[in-house]
């Protein structure tokens, strides 16, 4: 970014651009100190659009030429997680074509899979699972399939959804009147019966071993589900782990398209004294050059239509689960106001039911605080 | 006059510093725990509303009783370990190596809390862990430690442990030194066992140290933060989330700051009413 920034000052002689990075665990308290202070806040940010732009309209809307160009050139199916009410308030860092699923070669093999036919269903899934799962005296040694369990709740939220959405449920309602109905419908009730059952029925799941990615790279794990950037990350930490990339299986629902609760986007403050420069910034660097050397440098998916034709992402271990993707276009959007507060209730829920909590009650329980946060977002 | 207004010119400074970064953060909070605060919206006045929601929660009461039980085995099993660990430095004297025992006794206190999480994640690791390994070792199963919702709290309480041992020490060993050795000469000649002597002569004389160590200790485990934030993000299921971490998430989380600023009060009232109960009823005077 320092470096594609240089046309940018440039241009706008004088000006001094100052970029700071931002640990994940800090980033709410000091966007919130920042924001509240007034003077302190950033001129842009790193954030997502359902509460920077709606919840705490603390984001300005993309001027007319970018909704334009974005609306043209930019990747369709995750669009709508960067929008409010159709409109861009944030330019994607990254398309996290949401979950993809990873498996080890190597274990497939010894397990008596072939690696070249990953699961394509939910039950398939399971079956594989118990094929790959090693377990001693009743303590799993290895994740036939490792489940997020533990972490930031928004986390557990996300990693969840596949196995929600698989089995017909949501989170909330499409506009955002209610959880009720929907938290708590038969179809998420199922998911994540699937997902309690992986770890305390069918025993190839642990709630001990670690995190998936961990796991996964320090081979404790023969499958999981992730984004398409846990393919660079992999390569980079664990060149030893031999694995590929597979659309994750279909539901009794039909396929989970693509849903994040993860939006990463730049956006500018709406209050910064330097909201035209800003936009500027965002012209300079929000182009498809920049975009596929940025794509290459971290291993992620490029955010441009037309970086999808380059070699890289044909290259990539992933490219045919990202075709798949693009092609099913986006599942269901999660952009309530509140959406950093509710995806926390709903992971910190998601969390008691994998540690084997009653699943209806727990997201009954849930759903009241959840309609609380949905009611303040639309006031 | 002059003498008169000298003692309070001398604590001019460290008054003002106090009063700046204690006393009016303290009373600011406490206005806002009156509010429906956010970072954004305009602050609206709701009387004792947030002090109803949050202590009619079982939230509230989860973290509380989370933070008590971490205290109650921290705090206990922190001040006798260190008293041990200063009577034998007492013992040792100045004898060789006796200065890097010390030494390596302290180091992890000046360690963060965050840096001693991380470090003792990886001990408490199911698979690689050096703690299951050497239940292992002597025939005994692993343990889940961090990833039980029973067993994270003692593992915490361990971590906190091993990082304050040093320090308690090095101050009761100063409060062991100070004891005049004529009393345990004395005790000796009248025939008194060496346990007779530490209960009645280092343990009253120590009393200022002890109370001291306890009631720091008290007052850090009752504020912890760091090391379930860093080792466990206050899991699993909420299991190990302390009030600090409360205060933090009803912020910087849920933007419901004056939610956070009842969380603030509660604990500020609760440490200052135990820690005055504690001291009311260990504080001795030495001339009886």
């Amino acid at each position: 970014m320092k470096e594609q920034s240089a046309d940018f000052l440039a241009k706008h002689k004088g000006l001094t651009l100052d970029i700071v990075d931002v640990p994940y665990n800090q980033y709410e308290a000091r966007y919130a100190a920042g924001f509240a202070s007034g003077g302190t806040a950033p001129d842009i940010f790193m954030g997502q659009a359902p509460y920077y732009a709606k919840g705490l309209k603390v984001a300005a809307q993309a001027p007319a030429d970018l909704q334009t160009l974005w609306n043209d050139k930019l990747v369709k199916a995750t669009a709508p997680s960067f929008q409010v009410d159709g409109k861009w308030y944030s330019y994607p860092v990254s398309i996290d074509l949401g979950m993809q699923l990873f498996y080890n070669t190597d274990m497939f093999q010894a397990a008596g899979l072939d690696p070249a036919k990953p699961p394509t269903t939910f039950d398939e899934l399971r079956e594989y699972a118990k094929k790959l799962a090693i377990v001693e005296a009743g303590v799993v040694k290895r994740n036939g399939m490792a489940i997020r369990y533990s972490g930031a709740p928004t986390g557990i939220a996300d990693k969840a959804l596949p196995y929600v959405h698989a089995y017909g449920g949501r989170l909330y309602a499409p506009d955002e009147s209610t959880a009720d109905g929907y938290l708590n419908s038969e179809g998420t009730v199922r998911g994540l019966t699937f997902m309690q059952d992986l770890i305390h029925k069918d025993g190839v799941a642990s709630v001990k071993l670690g995190s998936p990615d961990d796991t996964f790279t320090q081979g404790l794990s023969a499958m999981t589900f992730r984004e398409g950037w846990f393919e660079g990350f992999i390569t980079k930490n664990a060149p030893n782990i031999k694995f590929k990339v597979a659309p994750y299986p279909v539901g009794p629902a039909g396929y989970p398209k693509v849903s994040l609760l993860f939006n990463w986007g730049w956006m500018v403050n709406d209050k910064s004294p330097r909201k035209d420069v800003a936009w500027d910034w965002l012209r300079t660097v929000g182009n498809a050059k920049t975009d596929l050397a940025v794509a290459k440098l971290e291993g992620y998916l490029p955010v441009w239509e037309e970086n999808f034709k380059d070699p890289y992402i044909a290259t990539r271990g992933d490219y045919g689960a990202v075709q798949k993707q693009l092609t099913e276009g986006p599942g269901p959007v999660y952009s309530a106001a509140f959406a950093n507060q509710i995806n926390t209730k709903i992971g910190e829920a998601f969390e008691k039911i994998l540690q084997g909590q009653p699943i209806k009650a727990t997201l009954d329980a849930a759903v009241p605080e959840i309609n609380d946060f949905l009611t303040q977002g639309k006031r | 006059m002059r003498r008169r207004a000298t003692p309070y010119l001398l604590l001019a400074p460290a008054l003002a510093f106090v009063t700046l970064l204690f006393v009016i953060p303290l009373l600011y909070n406490l206005v806002i725990s009156f509010f429906d605060w956010s970072v954004i919206r305009t602050p609206t006045f709701i009387r004792l509303e947030n002090y109803q929601r949050v202590w009619t929660s079982a939230r509230f009461l989860a973290v509380v009783k989370n933070t008590v039980t971490f205290s109650l085995l921290s705090v206990p099993a922190a001040v006798v370990i260190s008293l041990l660990v200063a009577m034998g430095f007492h013992s040792l004297g100045n004898s060789r190596g006796s200065s890097v025992l010390r030494a390596l006794y302290f180091a992890p206190v000046v360690a963060s809390l965050t840096a001693v999480s991380y470090v003792w994640v990886w001990i408490y690791h199911p698979s690689y862990g050096l703690a299951n390994a050497l239940l292992n070792g002597l025939g005994r199963p692993g343990l889940d430690w961090l990833t039980s919702p029973t067993q994270v709290l003692p593992s915490l309480a361990v971590m906190y442990i091993w990082a304050r041992i040093g320090f308690n020490a090095i101050i009761l060993l100063a409060g062991i030194n100070a004891i005049d050795g004529t009393y345990y000469e004395a005790a000796r000649i009248d025939g008194a066992s060496r346990f007779q002597q530490f209960r009645n002569i280092t343990l009253p004389l120590l009393n200022r140290q002890l109370v001291l160590v306890i009631t720091v200790e008290v007052m850090n485990t009752l504020k912890i933060f760091e090391l379930p934030f860093a080792a466990t993000k206050g899991g699993p299921v909420g299991a190990s989330r302390s009030v600090v971490m409360e205060v933090y998430e009803q912020a910087f989380r849920f933007d419901r700051w004056g939610q956070s600023a009842v969380y603030v009060v509660t604990l500020f009232v609760g440490i200052m009413v135990i820690t005055g109960v504690l001291r009311r009823l260990l504080v001795r005077d030495i001339s009886e």
